[in-house]
């Protein structure tokens, strides 16, 4: 109960301090979309690092490191890299073009409804696979703190989204977001810090010690699904439920090691210094062997590495809740600054994931059974820190978590609902207030039938698609004034489509194995050079189709403002 | 002269104009993209361009460069700081100030060259 209220309340005001920043109300549609031009970087920083700060970041990546150890540590590092080269090709050439979104940029450089619309469908289904990865993080965040059924969960989030985005748009929610940036960073610092307090006062135990991982203490287990489960080394277990298709209440069971079905709601009693059986997706790994590099956690780990990192990287580039942020600066410096100060915000709250996993493996090993890797932060407070202070720190957490939730998703529904709004309808507030409502149904449609995939996971894919559509359209379209509307949209065309068959294709029938397995989970290195390729190809072939004024154009891109006569906006 | 004298007024005499020179021509070309305003435009590019290529190429090294090296050389896995192995201190604690250096270098550049475009145009 205390959790609830506390959450709630730092929600509150959350949502207060942005309504505060607000002198007038949002009144037309520019004020909805960009506030109005007048945030300053820091603030704006803040704002993009929020946003970013999704529920794969905040509980994702700790989780990860839970299960597969410092392979996932390159995820935080593409993640702020991405920023990097972000400010080096798009940010200030993309606030000079005074374009709103990213479908304004692509007709007013191109010249093409046809490309805006296709970059629209890209903007689209980038969103759309980033809301899965929030809505999943919160409803793990309500059943496992309040052991409320997943709905609540999306539905916490569909409500406090649109109360903020349909109120005061971008305006009140840059306030927001900047705001719950610092109750992040101080959401996962201050249990950090206690976490690593009490861990050192109870022996500081060493997580890459040369053991499987097992139960600290007696533990009980109860497994929500029904799943196949690897036991990794001979264990004794009491069992309520049904165990390899026999039924059980409450017996003494010795667990051979090897594989075991287990059904829907069995529940498990473990002594203390059993060995921890692993749900059968997960690898088993000893702590040695989970602390070294590539090791053995997954097939073909270097490709996945080099091809994850290139995703975020690049992906980071056409996040279309990200790019439109920089719209609100007033002058392409300023949004240059902006770009800047994010990855030392990133580098801030990027320090901590990584206790948590490595505290994960020591004190929440059950995860690695039920699968819930994603719960790892949530959990620990109530572990490490026994009584009132423990559930405090589970209510900060979770404040934290909903904050990241609630963060990102308003940012993009939007870009979405910009999008959308000024695609099909005609641009102004009410149709604003219709594409919100869209951008939240779709993924809302989906995300009962998403399989294993952990946040982080399905945040990738979203990535993905952005860096094999969206980012070659944009540094090209900044960079080479040879690139036509015809080699763009080819381009943003194949890239999006094979990116989102390899997204779906992981989403909805789980990782395969191999080659091909390793490809479909992480297809970005591959599909980016086909996209620049193609764009690259077809704009050699079609040199009628570039732009007529395209001179003028790079100029107004490239110069600094006080440089140009009559810029509107 | 003889005959009437015709009284003229003068209202706008245009002085002002006439003794001031035209204020950074090279602004209007730039704007109306001449010949010299594109070569302008074209150099700053180069400049910028440059710059983006020099951060991102610093970026991919690094990125590029270390999980090469840890796979490589697996001992490296083995080796510990303080009793943290090191690739999770490198991994965790020393990537990001990396980006961060690359990130302000880029901006004061960035807006040096910047700069100095534009007091090369305001100055002709």
């Amino acid at each position: 109960m205390i959790v609830v209220l506390v959450v709630l309340s730092l929600t509150a005001l959350g949502a207060g301090v942005g309504w505060s920043w607000q002198r007038r109300p949002a009144r037309t549609a520019t004020d909805f979309m960009v506030a109005s031009r007048a945030v300053t970087p820091f603030r704006n920083a803040s704002a993009i690092s929020s946003e970013y700060l999704s529920a794969a970041a905040f509980l994702g990546t700790a989780g990860l490191v839970l299960a597969y150890g410092v392979d996932m540590l390159w995820l935080p590092i593409g993640a702020a890299a991405g920023y990097v080269v972000l400010q080096a090709f798009v940010t200030a050439p993309l606030r000079r073009s005074g374009a709103f979104t990213l479908s304004d940029f692509a007709e007013w450089r191109f010249g093409s409804v046809a490309l805006r619309r296709t970059v629209s469908v890209c903007v689209c289904f980038v969103g759309w696979f980033y809301l899965l990865p929030q809505f999943r993080g919160a409803g793990v965040t309500l059943r496992v703190v309040a052991g409320l059924p997943v709905w609540v969960g999306w539905a916490i989030v569909v409500v406090v989204v649109l109360t903020l985005v349909l109120s005061g748009g971008m305006r009140s929610i840059t306030g927001v977001q900047a705001f719950q940036f610092w109750l992040k960073l101080v959401a996962v610092v201050v249990p950090a810090l206690a976490f690593v307090v009490v861990w050192h006062s109870d022996g500081g135990a060493d997580p890459t010690r040369h053991t499987l991982p097992y139960f600290p203490r007696t533990t009980a287990v109860a497994v929500d699904l029904d799943v196949a489960i690897r036991v990794p080394a001979d264990t004794v277990a009491t069992v309520s439920g049904v165990l390899d298709g026999t039924r059980h209440s409450g017996d003494l069971i010795r667990l051979t090691t090897g594989d075991h079905r287990v059904g829907e709601g069995t529940r498990f009693g473990f002594p203390a210094g059993a060995a921890v059986p692993h749900i059968a997706r997960l690898p088993a790994l000893r702590g040695d062997v989970w602390a070294l590099p590539f090791g053995r956690s997954r097939d073909h780990p270097l490709f996945a590495t080099y091809s994850v990192l290139i995703g975020i990287l690049l992906g980071t580039m056409g996040l279309p809740h990200v790019v439109v942020r920089f719209y609100t600066n007033t002058c392409g410096r300023a949004a240059r600054r902006t770009a800047a100060t994010v990855p030392m915000l990133l580098a801030l709250f990027y320090a901590f994931p990584t206790v948590f996993g490595a505290l994960g493996r020591l004190y929440t090993p059950d995860l690695l059974m039920t699968g819930d890797t994603d719960a790892t932060i949530l959990l620990l407070p109530h572990r490490l820190v026994p009584g009132m202070p423990g559930l405090y720190l589970t209510g900060l957490v979770a404040a934290g978590a909903f904050a990241a939730f609630t963060s990102t998703s308003c940012g993009i529904v939007v870009a979405i609902a910009g999008t959308i709004s000024q695609w099909v309808l005609r641009g102004g507030v009410r149709d604003f207030r219709a594409g919100a409502l869209v951008a939240l149904a779709v993924p809302l449609a989906f995300v009962a039938w998403i399989g294993p995939l952990g946040s982080a996971g399905l945040v990738t894919c979203a990535f993905a698609i952005s860096a094999c559509s969206l980012c070659p359209l944009l540094v090209l379209a900044i960079w080479w004034r040879g690139l036509t509307s015809a080699g763009a949209g080819a381009g943003l065309v194949l890239g999006c489509a094979l990116a989102v068959v390899a997204a779906l294709a992981q989403i909805l029938y789980g990782p395969s194995t191999g080659w091909w397995g390793a490809l479909l989970a992480q297809p970005t290195i591959a599909i980016v050079p086909v996209t620049f390729a193609v764009m690259v190809g077809v704009s050699l072939a079609t040199p009628g189709r570039v732009p007529a004024g395209v001179d003028r154009i790079m100029a107004r891109l490239h110069l600094p403002e006080e440089l140009t006569v009559n810029r509107p906006g | 002269m003889t005959g009437e004298i015709r009284r003229v007024v003068v209202t706008s005499p245009r002085t002002a104009l006439a003794r001031v020179p035209r204020r950074w021509p090279l602004v209007r070309d730039l704007d109306e993209q001449t010949e010299l305003g594109a070569a302008f435009v074209r150099s700053l590019m180069r400049a910028q361009l440059r710059l983006a290529l020099y951060g991102s190429a610093s970026v991919l090294a690094v990125v590029g460069g270390l999980p090469l090296v840890f796979s490589l050389l697996p001992r490296l896995g083995t080796v510990r700081l303080a009793g943290v192995p090191l690739p999770w201190l490198v991994l965790a604690l020393c990537i990001q100030p990396v980006w961060i250096l690359v990130a302000v270098w880029h901006v004061r550049m960035a807006e040096r060259v910047e700069r100095q475009f534009t007091e090369l145009v305001k100055k002709s």
